[in-house]
C-alpha cells in the first residue's frame, strides 16, 4: 500500500501568520480568545471569539477567508519545497464552510438597512461561496490537478486530508495540498449563540464546569505526498498519515449519537487502516469543543477504543476556539508537530477535571513525551466523524 | 392571564416557531408531554427545546435561567404553563 | 463500477419520461422551472428544508427505479457522496434575512443547522440509516464528475460495498440573485435532485480534464436545461436508458471541465 507522508505545513491562526506563531501559541497554552471586533456583537450572550490578528497576507481586494487560505497554502507549498512544475499536477482539496460570507453579509445587511440599491461589490459576490478558496489557491499557486471543495461542517478540514490521501494512495496524483479555511461570520456567531452552545467566557474543554464552545477562525494546509515521491526528491518528512476513518452517525442533525457510536467506528477505522494497535497511540488531539455533550461523549468513545490507559488527550480549541472548517486541518498540524517535537500541547482553562473524563487532558502546560502515533478527531453537525492517524516517520 | 390562555399561546408558538402543523397541536392539553420518547408526547428534541426557550423568552418577556435543570418544567404543556405563569407574575 | 440505477426528479417531473425534447422551448418565457413539493411530511420532516426533502425523495426514487427496499442500502457499507453548487442558498439567505430584520437570535436555533450544506446528506443518512463513509463536495457538474471518480475508487478499494452519489440543486428562493449572475446560466435554471447507486465491477473510470463537452453533457443541457451538479447524474441516467457502453460524461464548473471515461489501466497512475 502506498505510504502517505506529510512534507509541508502552513497555518494562519489566531496566533498570527505562520506555523511558528501557531505552534509557539499552542505549545505555551496561550489563550487567543478575546472580545469580537469583526462583527457587531452587542446584545449577544457570548461576545468573544479567537480572531486572526492583522495584518493578513495578500491583497485587501480579496475576501478575508481567501487571504487566510492563500497565506496558509503558500506557506505549506514553500515549506515542502515544491516547484512550479511539481505543483501543476498536485491535487487541491479544500475544506470550507463560510467562504466569503463575512463580506457577503456586510453587503447584504447594508443593502437591507440602507433601504437603497447598493452596488454589489464584485469581490463579495464572486468570492462569497465556499469554493472560492480553491479557485484562488489553484490559480494563484498554479495547482492544476483535481480540485475539490469539501463541506462536512465542523469536520471539513480533516475530511479534506482524508480525501487527498485517497487520491495519492490511488496513484491519481503524486502529491496533494489539503486543508481548510474559515472566517468568523455573523451567521455562525448568531447561529451558535442561538443554539446556546457558546460560553460567554473562553471555552473550557474537559472541565467539569464547562459551559460551551468559543468560535475561532483561521486556515491550515498540509502537503501530502507519496513517500517514494518525497524520498526521490529528498523532501523533509514530518510524519506519516498512516490511516483515517470517516463515518456517519445517521442519528440527528445537531446532536452526536449519545453513545458516540460513529466516533468509535471512525477511530477504529483509522487504526485498522494504519494497522496500528490502540496502545501505540500516545496522544489524541480531541475534537474537544467544550460543550457538555461533546466532551462527555467523545471521552466515552476514546475510552471505548483506547481503554483507561495512558493516552494523553488535549483540546486545541481551548486556545484558538472552534475554527469551523479550518479546525480539522489546524488540529492536524498541531498533532503532526506534537509528534515532531515529542511535545503534547496542553488544554487551557482546565482547572477542575471532569470526573467523567477518564484521561489526563494535559491541563495548562505542555508535556514532553515520547510518541509513536497520534490521532486527531473532528466531528461535524449531522454526525459526520473523521479521525486522522499520524505516525512518526 | 388564565392557564388556558398560556396554553393557547404555547400552541401558537409550536406552529409559528417549531413548524408544527396546526392540527397536530389542536387537541393537546395540559397533560400532553413534550420530550421525545415519552408516550403520547409531541416529540420535542434538544434543538426544539432551545428554540422553544428562546420563543418563550421573546413572547413573555421573561428570562429563563439555563444554569438550573429545566427538565421538570419542560415536561408537559401543564408544567410549562405553570413555569411561565410564575415568572410572568414575579419577574 | 456498475450503475445499478439512477433516481431522478427535475422541475419537469420524475424520471426521464418527464423530460421535454428541448428545455428552452418547453420553458418558453420562464427562466426557472421549480421542483414540485415532495410528498413527504409529518413529524419526521417538520423542520427539514425543501432541499433536504428533495434529497430524501431522490433516494426513494432511486430505490423504486432499482427495485430495491431501504434495507438494501442501510448500514456501514454504503458510502454517500453528496454534491451541490447552490442547494444551501435558500437556507443561508433565509437565516441572514431573518437576522437582518429581526436581529439577534430570533428563529435561529431551528434553522442554523440547516444553513450547512451538510444538513441535506445528514437528513438522508438519518432517513435511510446510512452509516458508512461520506463526502460532501461543493461545486457544479465538474464536482459531480470528481464525485463519481471518487465513488469508483472507493468501490475498487473496497472502502464501501456500494456508493450513492447524490446531487440536489434548488434555485427558487434565490431566483433574484441568480438573475444577477448572467455569467452562470444561458439556459433555464431547472431545479433537480438525482441519486445514482453504484456497485463494484464493470469498467474502471478515469476522471481527468476535458477540452469540450461530451454529446451526453450537451444532450442533458438541451433536454433538461441548467441543473448544475445534477447534470452528470442525469447524463448517467440517459446513458443507462439508451444502453450506451462505453459512455463519456463531462461536466463543467467555473471554467474547468472534467471528463469521466475509459477503462482503468490495471496498474500505475491513472492520469
Amino acid at each position: 500500500m502506498t505510504q502517505i507522508v506529510v512534507t509541508g505545513l502552513g497555518a494562519v491562526s489566531p496566533f498570527g501568520v505562520g506555523v511558528k506563531a501557531y505552534w509557539d501559541g499552542v505549545r505555551s497554552g496561550t489563550c487567543a480568545i478575546r472580545p469580537v471586533t469583526l462583527i457587531e456583537a452587542d446584545g449577544f450572550r457570548c461576545r468573544i471569539a479567537a480572531e486572526v490578528p492583522g495584518p493578513l497576507p495578500g491583497s485587501a481586494r480579496r475576501s478575508r477567508g481567501d487571504r487566510m487560505a492563500l497565506g496558509a497554502a503558500r506557506e505549506a507549498l514553500d515549506d515542502a519545497g515544491l516547484g512550479a512544475c511539481e505543483r501543476r499536477e498536485m491535487a487541491l482539496i479544500v475544506g470550507a464552510v463560510g467562504g466569503g460570507m463575512l463580506e457577503g453579509e456586510a453587503w447584504y445587511w447594508a443593502l437591507k438597512r440602507g433601504g437603497r440599491r447598493l452596488r454589489a461589490p464584485q469581490l463579495s459576490l464572486r468570492s462569497i461561496l465556499p469554493w472560492s478558496h480553491a479557485e484562488v489557491i489553484g490559480s494563484r499557486l498554479g495547482l492544476e490537478g483535481p480540485r475539490e471543495t469539501i463541506v462536512t461542517a465542523c469536520s471539513s478540514g480533516a475530511a479534506s486530508l482524508a480525501i487527498a490521501a485517497d487520491l495519492v494512495a490511488d496513484g491519481v496524483v503524486p502529491a496533494a495540498l489539503a486543508g481548510g479555511a474559515d472566517t468568523l461570520t455573523r451567521l455562525c456567531f448568531m447561529g451558535f449563540n442561538a443554539l446556546r452552545l457558546l460560553d460567554p467566557d473562553p471555552c473550557r474543554p474537559f472541565d467539569r464546569d464547562r459551559r460551551g464552545m468559543s468560535i475561532g477562525e483561521g486556515a491550515a494546509f498540509v502537503v501530502l505526498e507519496d513517500a517514494a515521491h518525497a524520498r526521490a526528491r529528498g523532501a523533509r518528512v514530518y510524519a506519516e498519515l498512516a490511516g483515517y476513518g470517516m463515518t456517519t452517525d445517521a442519528f440527528h442533525v445537531t446532536s452526536p449519537h449519545p453513545a458516540g457510536e460513529g466516533m468509535v467506528r471512525a477511530m477504529q477505522a483509522a487504526l485498522a487502516r494504519a494497522r496500528v494497535e490502540p496502545g501505540a497511540v500516545g496522544y489524541a488531539n480531541a475534537h474537544g469543543t467544550g460543550t457538555l455533550q461533546n466532551d462527555r461523549i467523545e471521552a466515552g468513545a476514546l475510552r471505548e477504543v483506547f481503554g483507561d490507559g495512558g493516552l494523553l488527550v488535549s483540546s486545541t480549541k481551548s486556545m484558538i476556539g472552534h475554527t469551523m472548517a479550518a479546525a480539522g486541518s489546524l488540529e492536524a498540524v498541531a498533532t503532526v508537530l506534537a509528534l515532531v517535537h515529542e511535545t503534547v500541547p496542553p488544554t487551557a482553562h482546565l482547572t477542575t477535571p471532569d470526573p467523567e473524563v477518564a484521561f489526563d487532558c494535559v491541563p495548562g502546560a505542555a508535556r514532553e513525551v515520547s510518541l509513536e502515533c497520534a490521532i486527531s478527531n473532528s466531528f461535524g453537525f449531522g454526525g459526520q466523524n473523521v479521525t486522522l492517524l499520524f505516525r512518526c516517520p | 392571564m388564565e392557564p388556558k390562555e398560556f396554553l393557547d399561546e404555547l400552541k401558537t408558538l409550536f406552529v409559528t416557531r417549531l413548524k408544527f402543523e396546526p392540527r397536530r397541536v389542536a387537541d393537546v392539553g395540559f397533560e400532553t408531554a413534550l420530550p421525545k420518547g415519552v408516550e403520547g408526547s409531541v416529540g420535542l428534541d434538544s434543538l426544539d427545546f432551545i428554540e422553544l426557550g428562546i420563543a418563550i423568552e421573546e413572547r413573555f418577556g421573561i428570562v429563563i435561567d439555563e444554569s438550573q435543570d429545566l427538565a421538570e418544567h419542560f415536561a408537559s404543556f401543564g408544567t410549562l404553563c405553570r413555569f411561565i405563569a410564575e415568572r410572568v407574575k414575579t419577574p | 463500477m456498475r450503475v445499478a440505477g439512477v433516481g431522478l426528479l427535475t422541475g419537469w417531473g420524475e424520471g426521464l419520461a418527464a423530460l421535454p425534447a428541448h428545455a428552452r422551448r418547453a420553458a418558453g418565457s420562464r427562466s426557472l422551472i421549480p421542483l414540485a413539493a415532495p410528498p413527504l411530511g409529518g413529524e419526521r420532516f417538520r423542520r427539514a428544508t425543501r432541499e433536504c426533502l428533495f434529497g430524501v425523495t431522490a433516494v426513494y426514487a432511486l430505490l423504486r427505479e432499482a427495485g430495491l427496499g431501504s434495507e438494501a442500502i442501510a448500514g456501514g457499507d454504503t458510502a454517500l457522496i453528496y454534491v451541490t453548487a447552490g442547494g444551501y442558498g435558500a437556507s443561508n439567505r433565509a437565516f441572514i434575512e431573518a437576522a437582518a430584520s429581526a436581529g439577534r437570535e430570533s428563529g435561529g436555533a431551528l434553522y442554523f443547522p440547516y444553513t450547512a450544506p451538510s444538513a441535506i446528506p445528514a437528513e438522508v443518512t438519518i432517513e435511510f440509516g446510512l452509516r458508512g463513509p461520506y463526502v460532501i463536495l461543493i461545486g457544479g457538474a465538474a464536482a459531480t464528475i470528481e464525485a463519481l471518480g471518487q465513488a469508483d475508487r472507493m468501490l475498487a478499494e473496497g472502502t464501501c460495498a456500494r456508493a450513492l452519489v447524490l446531487a440536489v440543486e434548488t434555485f427558487a428562493e434565490c431566483a433574484d440573485l441568480y438573475a444577477r449572475g448572467r455569467w452562470l446560466v444561458e439556459w433555464p435554471l431547472v431545479e433537480a435532485a438525482a441519486c445514482a447507486l453504484l456497485l463494484p465491477g464493470g469498467n474502471g473510470m478515469m476522471a481527468g480534464p476535458a477540452e469540450r463537452a461530451s454529446p451526453l453533457e450537451e444532450a442533458v443541457r438541451r433536454r433538461v436545461g441548467e441543473t448544475l451538479a445534477c447534470a452528470p447524474l442525469i447524463g448517467l441516467a440517459l446513458a443507462c436508458a439508451a444502453g450506451d457502453d462505453p459512455w463519456e460524461l463531462t461536466g463543467q464548473w467555473r471554467g474547468r471541465r472534467l471528463a469521466l471515461r475509459g477503462e482503468r489501466s490495471p496498474a500505475g497512475p491513472r492520469r
